[in-house]
């Protein structure tokens, strides 16, 4: 095993609606290394996205119900969104795309929180996780007519743990990538691990679109993900409304939590018990207790609850 | 034997003639509305035919269309969806285990039961890696390099092989290399 090293190199530019940070601990490899996520983001975002026309989920969800061939890259994302409702009883669930648009985010969120005007449809829940259908062999997919897939909560961890590994396996080195918050860190780390702030999105400041963390641990691989319904935040009509939907009644959730962080194997595992234990609310503690996921779980009065190993603070 | 008067102003003959031609007409009519009842009952059943129907068909097609690496690990790895007919679509083998092992997909089917059903040593290659991946939280270089090379692992909720430490409180520590928070929209 080689040794650890001290040295790293960075580079963060945007991407996926968010902010993309690349950090290897050869320097030498940083170019290729930023080839290699740019292009795992460029594929996941013209598989993925909700907001473009040419994406495969675009088509998918215009089918009306008919078969449509994929690509392996989006099967791979729909069966890990598929993955997670099964993992969560359907509280994570990919089908709340009509949700989200009844709810007003029908655009890139930069633009979709620019409206503040009363909402013209009732929430609707989601469109059940379980009438989805995906055959791999092709691959393929049918979505029943009227549902809208949303795999938001899960293609950008995705993407995260794809790139981390790729570029462990070509460059051969340590490598951390953070796609806004979601954290996959693979290979032999740099000397002292990888210092990773922990936020609660409470301390946003608008005017340096900062967060100063509120606690920094180290890790040396594996995922880390945090989900808050501070994060995507936006009003329509006076009411304050945000991205973590409750599938059952379409809404935003009202959770106990304003943030959880997690760490888990991979960065697709933290993401989903984050979102899961926003939604779980108190029954999260024992959750992710049972399941020995660290987690930090911040409730709305600052009190802080941790669990599974994650350090106090 | 029929009276004259049924057929007014008719030789015999030319009634006869005439009640065969509608005779006929009438068995063509038949034979035209069986064939449009057919094709109806045929596609009706096409779309909600139980999933064996289709197999042999959709095995052929997969093996044309499948890439030779995906193609093992999507039935191995990849989760076992509501499946209608063309949905069985994979080697005859994989698809017998995979039916088999369906309705407890998550309780029992992941990684030893489906690999000792699983005849291929490509598909027990796949799935001693995913059992690897497993055990290792998926860390290791090999788990990695397999998992680039195949679709993604399914998603398991494993903990990391090392619970996240307390950094160094020393005011001298360097600052945080990165930062998890949800405004990216987590």
């Amino acid at each position: 095993m080689p040794p650890a090293t001290a040295t790293f190199a960075a580079r963060t530019f945007p991407a996926l609606g968010t902010f993309a940070t690349l950090l290897v601990t050869d320097p030498d490899a940083l170019e290729a290394a930023h080839d290699l996520l740019a292009a795992e983001l460029g594929a996941m975002d013209a598989a993925c996205s909700r907001f473009r026309p040419d994406s495969e989920l675009t088509a998918v969800n215009r089918a009306g119900g008919r078969w449509v061939p994929v690509s392996p890259l989006f099967a791979d994302a729909l069966a890990m969104a598929l993955d997670a409702a099964e993992l969560t009883s359907g509280d994570v669930d990919p089908t709340c795309g009509q949700s989200l648009v009844r709810l007003g985010y029908d655009r890139d969120f930069a633009q979709a929180r620019r409206h503040t005007g009363p909402l013209r449809q009732p929430p609707m829940p989601a469109g059940g996780w379980r009438g989805v259908e995906l055959d791999r062999s092709g691959p393929s997919v049918r979505v029943p007519a009227g549902v809208l897939l949303d795999l938001g909560a899960t293609a950008k961890a995705l993407a995260a743990d794809r790139a981390a590994v790729v570029i462990e396996g070509t460059a051969g080195c340590g490598v951390l990538v953070n796609l806004g918050g979601d954290i996959r860190a693979a290979g032999d780390p740099p000397d002292g691990g990888w210092r990773v702030g922990i936020a609660d999105d409470a301390d946003f400041d608008a005017r340096t679109a900062s967060i100063e963390p509120r606690q920094v641990v180290v890790i040396d691989d594996g995922g880390l993900a945090t989900s808050s319904p501070l994060g995507r935040a936006w009003r329509r009509g006076g009411a304050d409304l945000h991205h973590i939907i409750d599938p059952s009644t379409g809404r935003p959730v009202r959770s106990c939590w304003r943030t959880v962080s997690v760490a888990a194997a991979r960065c697709v595992d933290a993401n989903i018990a984050s979102t899961a234990a926003i939604l779980r609310g108190e029954r999260a503690v024992r959750w992710l207790d049972g399941l020995r996921l660290p987690a930090r779980l911040v409730r709305h009065d600052g009190t802080v609850v941790t669990v599974a190993g994650w350090p106090p603070g | 034997m029929r009276d004259r008067s049924e057929f007014p102003g008719a030789e015999p003959r030319e009634a006869r003639a005439a009640g065969l031609r509608r005779l006929s007409r009438l068995t063509w009519r038949a034979t035209q509305l069986s064939a449009v009842t057919a094709v109806g009952f045929a596609a009706l059943f096409a779309r909600t035919a139980p999933a064996q129907t289709a197999v042999s068909d959709a095995t052929a097609a997969a093996a044309k269309t499948s890439p030779p690496a995906a193609a093992p690990a999507t039935s191995s790895s990849g989760p076992a969806r509501p499946r209608r007919a063309r949905a069985t679509a994979s080697a005859s083998a994989q698809s017998t285990a995979q039916t088999t092992a369906r309705p407890t997909r998550r309780a029992t089917a992941r990684p030893t039961p489906q690999a000792a059903a699983r005849p291929s040593p490509q598909a027990t290659g796949q799935t001693t890696a995913q059992a690897t991946a497993q055990a290792t939280a998926g860390t290791t270089a090999t788990a990695g390099t397999t998992a680039a090379a195949a679709p993604s692992q399914p998603a398991t909720l494993a903990p990391p092989t090392t619970a996240p430490a307390a950094a160094p409180s020393t005011s001298s520590a360097p600052a945080p290399t990165v930062s998890s928070t949800s405004h990216g929209g987590g």
